[in-house]
């Protein structure tokens, strides 16, 4: 009796690592759309939103997936079925224009990355399910030169013709 | 003793048209027509930039338009009556040399007729080109000053004295240096 219920228990054991394997998602079809923020001049900080719509080859729909924002491994949020949304944001010159290379992972590799990053690495090895390039063309900060300050220099000109014109005629 | 009404010749009245500071009625509307479109021209950029809204400081609005067309009038006027003088002296060769080519022939005008001619035709250019430059010099001076005015020395203030104070100084600067007889 307390040999079968070992034996049971064993079994148990054995199988629950398959039963507890978070979903994960094999040949992801990847459709995404990203907003950076163009403007400085209303805004104090540069905003990155990713919205990514996921399919998956396995069919695979209960996906939990995170993604590493500049080292930052943030969870993503679930938008709708298949559509997960990200977004960081941070000071103008924190993030210039470029390319940003944003990893997702699934639970498993999250894992895997805290695991390297523990061990002092930066989890750079572990291979996302995907990445999405977000290109940001820089935020635009104003003029050089303020309007107002065209609008006067080109409205004292016309006047100086004016003067000159008119000094020539009293003369 | 009766009274002798003297009819004025037409030389007299060139001269009296001259030197006085009346102006036709013809200039009077170019005049105002002029000032009232250079004085709305604020309007529009304190509804647009400043962003007052026109219907709050309509009345506003009505009342330093209308102060602004008159001052900007009264000061094409004054520009007008100086320059005309100085124009008259510097275009009357040219005029003289045309009128006197057009009736060179006509052996029935006299001497003196021509002449009137040529102060008549003298006048004309001498009212019209004045006329227009003093429209465009004082337009110029008046943008000039009322962007100075609302841009710089008054930007800190609430759009409502700004504009009232950058119209006014505007308008009333312009009428004064229009007073200067260089």
């Amino acid at each position: 009796m307390a040999t079968s219920t070992k034996m049971l228990a064993l079994a148990i054991l054995a199988v629950l690592p398959v039963l507890m394997k978070a979903s994960t998602c094999i040949g992801p079809q990847v459709t995404s759309n990203v907003y950076t923020t163009s403007e400085a001049s209303m805004s104090i900080s540069t905003v990155f939103v990713v919205e990514v719509a996921v399919k998956c080859n396995n069919g695979e729909k209960d996906l939990l997936l995170f993604a590493d924002v500049n080292g930052h491994m943030v969870p993503a949020t679930q938008s709708g079925t298949g559509k997960f949304q990200v977004s960081w944001s941070d000071e103008h010159k924190k993030l210039p224009a470029g390319t940003y290379g944003v990893r997702f992972f699934d639970e498993e590799g999250y894992n895997a990355v805290r695991k390297e990053k523990r061990s002092g690495t930066d989890g750079s090895t572990v291979t996302p399910i995907f990445t999405v390039n977000v290109k940001h063309s820089g935020t635009w900060t104003g003029p050089y030169v303020q309007t107002e300050f065209v609008a006067t220099c080109v409205a004292l000109l016309v006047w100086y013709m004016a003067y000159r014109s008119k000094s020539f005629l009293m003369s | 003793m009766a009274s002798r009404k003297q009819k004025l010749t037409k030389e007299e009245e060139l001269l009296l048209q001259d030197f006085s500071r009346n102006v036709s009625t013809k200039s009077s509307a170019l005049f105002y027509g002029n000032s009232l479109i250079v004085s709305a021209i604020p309007l529009w950029l304190f509804w647009r930039i400043h962003q007052m809204d026109p219907y709050q400081s309509g009345i506003l609005f009505a009342i330093m338009t209308a102060i602004s067309t008159y001052l900007v009038s009264y000061a094409y006027r004054n520009v007008k009556f100086v320059l005309k003088h100085k124009v008259a002296v510097k275009r009357e060769e040219a005029v003289t040399r045309e009128v006197m080519k057009k009736v060179a022939d006509d052996k029935k005008m006299s001497k003196k007729e021509k002449d009137e001619r040529i102060l008549w035709k003298k006048n004309e250019v001498a009212d019209y080109e004045a006329t227009t430059f003093s429209i465009f010099y004082n337009n110029a001076l008046y943008l000039v000053l009322i962007i100075l005015a609302s841009f710089y020395v008054l930007r800190s203030l609430n759009p409502n004295v700004n504009y009232v104070l950058s119209v006014a100084s505007a308008s009333g600067l312009l009428a004064l240096f229009s007073t200067s007889t260089k």
